[in-house]
Parts: structure tokens; C-alpha cells; sequence
């Protein structure tokens, strides 16, 4: 009886997901506005159209990243080696730890 | 009966052992031979796998003894249907990955096929290997041929992306070294099949050794928190190799699947708990991670990360409803057909525009609809869109984690979202922005596996028994009993 009913209810929540998605976007294009003279543009002294420098595409997701938070996840990704080996042997610590627990 | 039959499959890596000298020796009188010589090689040791495949459908487990020495000694080599499954994929991807590399790579060719053959031996021996130790031999030819190809390019990105990834790996091999140290020192063997027999549950270094075996193969599969080499590496090598990197992380799947199935046998639900939290992390991570780059490669390896995740996710649910480890397996092949079509778009794309940043590509040159088709295809089979293989997998993946745990269903469908949206991020900003007015053609050497591919996402999409009955012959077939009796010809 229930087996009936999971494709839909897998695509509702696909799509319920997608609305929130959508909501998200415009909701936290009102927090954290685009201020407009972040779109001029000036190259050696000429105005460059906004369409032509795509940044509307390129930064799509930045006010929904920023309202949520996101953006800590990308700061712990720095590019600095010692925090990288850090975190596998971190991991790895926690790991063994989490075994020896439960062999 | 077994030990009579042939395992080709070995033979392709000698073939592209031999073929990694010969162009190292052969090019530096003549170049241009280099990228006919690993095309040859690839396409032998893809007709040499598919001939072994033909075997083991046959007879479920070829092995094979080198030099005549019985196991536990001498060297065992073992084909069953997860290694030959994996390996047919990898010598497919690999035999498409030189044809890309053919216009792709236009200076130090001997160099770029020399290092390409190594990293595919690396590849396939640890798809072959029976004990342990060669499996770090391999490990190693597939690792050191990595860290020079990030540095191909040799400019600042390409060396300091190789110097990290260097030491990370060196730190990660490192532990997997270990591990098979504590592992001689309990059995005195290094074979998989004897320790298996030998190892038992009572020690109390199992944790400890388990869990260095799965940070060093973790790492090799970038499973969050060892994945940050991943999109540094992918970002210096040239982009056919990140094809080549995701045949490499699926290596250590493999490694972690084989662990598990064969070697230690694990049947403690709570270690597949701690997948199931690992998994959930690299799907959220990889896709979040995706969504802010700028960088196509960049976007394509933690897109690839996040695929991983849904693998382990699958894999992790295998423990508590059998349909999973089947989930895991199609995934698997999913991922490798997808993320590779991916990457050679993106391949196509930087060889027109000279650059991976997204924008620049945009602006550089207008390329031919079929490619950003393909790359749409590729995405959304990576979003698992209904007639794509993506979808078939992923919707095992829903319903198993729906019996077990509803709220794994939805992490995953949010993932799908995520996937989704930086997916029409890369899509509109390369495809529908584009300015340029200069046309490119697409070369037939790179046309022709992308078209390969995108067949292959449609056809697993539309017909995705086939991939759920090969799936199936892999899982049924799991179980370590199976590899013992055969290896040690019982």
C-alpha cells in the first residue's frame, strides 16, 4: 500500500525541496542586497555593460551562500597544507577513537 | 579448473607497463609517436579486460599465481566480478581519456603519455592485486605518476597543487603502509585471503588498523575530511586526467569495498553507521563547495566528491537492507560514466578557450550545440533526471535509505537540489552568456567518446536493468567465502 504511494511522495519532497531552494534565493537577495555601484564597471575609463561581464551569473548563489552561512565551509577549504594535514589526522583520530568504541 | 584459465586482464598492465617505456625511450627521437602508442595500449588493454570479463561471468572468480607458487606465497592476482566490473570501466574511460589527450596535449608529450600509462598501471594493478602488498606497490605507481602530472603545466598553480598533494598522499600511504604492517605482524601473511582466514576478531589493534586503512584509502577516494587534494590536483593536471582522477578515487572504493567484503568481513552495523555520517558529509560538503566555484574543474571535482558520497551513502545502507550494496555498485558505474563525459566536455572547453575559469571560457569562443548538450546530458544524469543513468541509481538509493531512514532520502533529494543548481550555474554561465563570435569545431578524437558517454547515460537511463542485473552478479558474489575457496583452489 505504501510502496504506491513512494515515487510520489519522493518527487514531492524533490520539488518541495526546489521551492525552498527558489524561496531561499529571494529571500536572501532581500537580506544581503547586490548594491548597484557593485555592477559599474570601469576599464581604463570606459563603462562595461553589466550583461557582458556575467557577474550576475558568476556570483548566482552568493546572497543565498552568505545568508545561510555557507561560506564557512569554503573558508575552512583555505589552501594552507598544515590545516589540511591537521584535519586528516583529526579525522583519522576521531576514526579509530569511534572503532575502538564499537569493535 | 580455475588456475587453467587465463587472466588477460593482467596482461593489459604489462602492455601499458611496456608502453610507458617505450614511449619514454621511443619519443625522444620522435614525439609525435607518443599519444599513437598510448591510444594502442589502451585500446589492447581494453579488449584484453573485456576478454577477462567474458571469463568471470563464466566462472564468477578468475586468479591467477605468478610464478607457479601456490597461495598464500608468491604473488596472487585476482579478477571477481566487483574488480572486473571496475576494471572494464576503467580501461574504457582510459582507452577515451587518451583519445582526448590526442589534440588536448599539444607539448612534452612524452612526458604527459609516459606518466598517463603509469598512472593506469597503478590503477589496474590495484584492481588486480591478491595481497597487500602489491596493493601498496600500486598505490604508489598510481600516486607518484599523479603528483608529476598535476605539475604538468608547470606554472604556479600546477607545483603548488602537486607539492600539497604530494605530502597529503605521502601522509595517507603512509597509513596504509602501517596498517599492513600491524596486519603482518598479527597473521604473517600478506595475502587477502589467508589474512582473512587469519585475522580474526579478538585482537584489539583491528580498530586501530581498520581505521588507518580507511583514512589511507578514504583519502584515495577523497571522502570528506580527506578530500581537500582533490580539487587543487584536478585544477593543475590537464583536464582529461581529472577523468583519470575520478578513476583513481573510484580505485579507492574499491580498496574500502574490498577491506570490508573480503579482508576483515565487517558485519558491525556500527562502523556502517560511521559510512553513513562520512558519506553524509561528502555529499553536503562536495556539493556546497561546488556551488561557489568560478573554476570549472574546480566545480567538477567537488562535484565528483559529492558522487562519491552518494556511493558510500548507498554502500552504508547496504548493512541494514541488502538493496543497497546493489544501489552502491550501479552508482558506481553511473558516477564513472558521467563525471568522465564531464570532465571531457570540460576538456573540449579549455582546449578552445586556453583557460578554466568559467567567465573566460564564456567569452573566448562559441562552441558547437552538441557539446553543450552533452554537458547538459552529464549534468543532469549527475542530478538524476528521469531517462538518465543517474536517475536509475539514485532512485535505488531513495527507496533504500526511505525503509531505514526517511531523513537520509531527503538529505540526499536536498544534494540532487544543490547538484542541480550549480549545474545550471556552469551551464548558463559557459553555454548561455557566451558573447564570443569566434566558432570552434570540436576534434573527432574528442567528439566521438563524448558522444560514446552521452549514449551510455541514456541508454543506462532508459534500459537500467542492465546495470541493476550487473550490479546485482557483483553483489552476490561478495562474499569473502567465494574469494577464499577460489584463491586457495578449494
Amino acid at each position: 500500500m505504501i510502496a504506491e504511494f513512494v515515487p510520489l511522495l519522493i518527487a514531492s519532497v524533490f520539488a518541495i525541496i526546489i521551492a525552498v531552494f527558489a524561496l531561499l534565493m529571494l529571500i536572501s537577495k532581500k537580506i544581503h542586497p547586490t548594491k548597484k555601484d557593485q555592477r559599474k564597471t570601469f576599464a581604463c575609463g570606459e563603462e562595461i555593460e553589466e550583461k557582458n561581464l556575467n557577474i550576475p551569473a558568476e556570483s548566482l548563489y552568493n546572497n543565498m551562500i552568505k545568508t545561510l552561512r555557507l561560506d564557512v565551509i569554503r573558508r575552512w577549504h583555505s589552501g594552507n597544507l598544515a590545516s589540511y594535514i591537521i584535519t586528516i589526522m583529526l579525522g583519522m583520530v576521531l576514526m579509530i577513537i569511534y572503532f575502538i568504541y564499537v569493535w | 579448473m580455475g588456475d587453467k584459465i587465463e587472466m588477460f586482464s593482467f596482461y593489459a598492465i604489462l602492455i601499458l607497463l611496456a608502453s610507458a617505456f617505450a614511449t619514454a625511450v621511443i619519443g625522444i627521437k620522435r614525439e609525435g609517436v607518443a599519444p599513437y602508442i598510448a591510444i594502442a595500449s589502451t585500446f589492447t588493454a581494453l579488449v584484453l579486460t573485456l576478454l577477462t570479463l567474458r571469463d568471470v561471468i563464466a566462472n564468477r572468480i578468475v586468479t591467477m599465481q605468478i610464478g607457479g607458487w601456490l597461495a598464500p606465497y608468491g604473488i596472487t592476482v585476482v579478477m571477481d566480478p566487483l574488480s572486473i566490473v571496475i576494471t572494464s570501466i576503467v580501461a574504457t574511460i582510459g582507452f577515451f581519456a587518451a583519445l582526448v589527450s590526442f589534440r588536448f596535449v599539444e607539448e612534452r608529450k612524452v612526458e604527459y603519455y609516459t606518466l598517463f600509462s603509469l598512472i593506469m598501471v597503478g590503477i589496474l594493478g590495484v584492481l588486480h592485486a591478491g595481497d597487500m602488498f602489491n596493493l601498496f606497490v600500486f598505490i604508489e605507481i598510481l600516486s607518484i605518476a599523479s603528483y608529476s602530472l598535476v605539475a604538468y603545466h608547470r606554472d604556479k598553480i600546477s607545483i603548488e597543487a602537486s607539492i600539497k598533494y604530494l605530502i597529503m598522499s605521502s601522509f595517507a600511504t603512509g597509513l596504509i603502509l602501517l596498517s599492513i604492517a600491524f596486519i603482518y605482524g598479527l597473521t604473517g601473511t600478506l595475502n587477502m585471503a589467508d589474512i582473512a582466514l587469519k585475522l580474526g576478531t579478538e585482537s584489539g589493534l583491528l580498530p586501530i588498523i581498520f581505521g588507518l586503512l580507511l583514512t589511507g584509502f578514504g583519502f584515495k577516494a577523497a571522502l570528506v575530511p580527506f578530500h581537500a587534494w582533490k580539487p587543487d590536483a584536478v585544477m593543475g593536471a590537464p583536464a582529461p586526467i581529472g577523468a583519470i582522477f575520478v578513476l583513481a578515487s573510484l580505485a579507492g572504493v574499491y580498496a574500502i569495498f574490498r577491506m570490508f567484503f573480503t579482508v576483515f568481513f565487517i558485519t558491525n552495523i556500527s562502523v556502517y553507521y560511521l559510512i553513513i555520517g562520512l558519506s553524509v558529509a561528502t555529499m553536503i560538503v562536495g556539493a556546497i563547495l561546488a556551488l561557489q566555484q568560478t573554476d570549472i574543474l574546480r566545480l567538477l571535482a567537488y562535484a565528483s566528491i559529492s558522487q562519491v558520497g552518494y556511493i558510500f551513502l548507498a554502500f552504508g545502507i547496504g548493512a541494514l537492507h541488502g538493496f543497497g550494496y546493489t544501489a552502491a555498485i550501479f552508482h558506481l558505474i553511473n558516477v564513472a560514466i558521467f563525471d568522465s563525459l564531464l570532465f571531457f566536455c570540460a576538456a573540449v572547453l579549455i582546449h578552445g578557450a586556453g583557460s578554466s575559469d568559467m567567465h573566460k571560457i564564456s567569452q573566448s569562443v562559441r562552441f558547437s550545440p552538441i557539446l553543450g548538450y552533452s554537458f547538459m546530458i552529464g549534468m543532469l544524469a549527475a542530478v538524476g533526471v528521469p531517462l538518465l543513468n543517474g536517475f536509475a541509481s539514485k532512485w535505488i538509493i531513495y527507496i533504500t535509505t526511505l525503509y531505514v531512514q526517511p531523513l537520509l532520502t531527503i538529505i540526499a533529494l536536498l544534494v540532487s537540489v544543490l547538484t542541480l543548481a550549480y549545474g545550471v550555474k556552469a551551464f548558463y554561465i559557459m553555454f548561455l552568456t557566451n558573447s564570443s563570435k569566434k566558432r570552434m569545431r570540436i576534434p573527432i578524437t574528442m567528439l566521438v567518446p563524448i558522444l560514446i558517454l552521452v549514449a551510455a547515460c541514456v541508454f543506462l537511463g532508459i534500459y537500467p536493468q542492465l546495470g541493476v542485473q550487473i550490479s546485482e552478479f557483483v553483489v552476490k558474489n561478495l562474499a569473502n567465502i567465494f574469494y577464499i575457496g577460489k584463491v586457495f583452489g578449494i
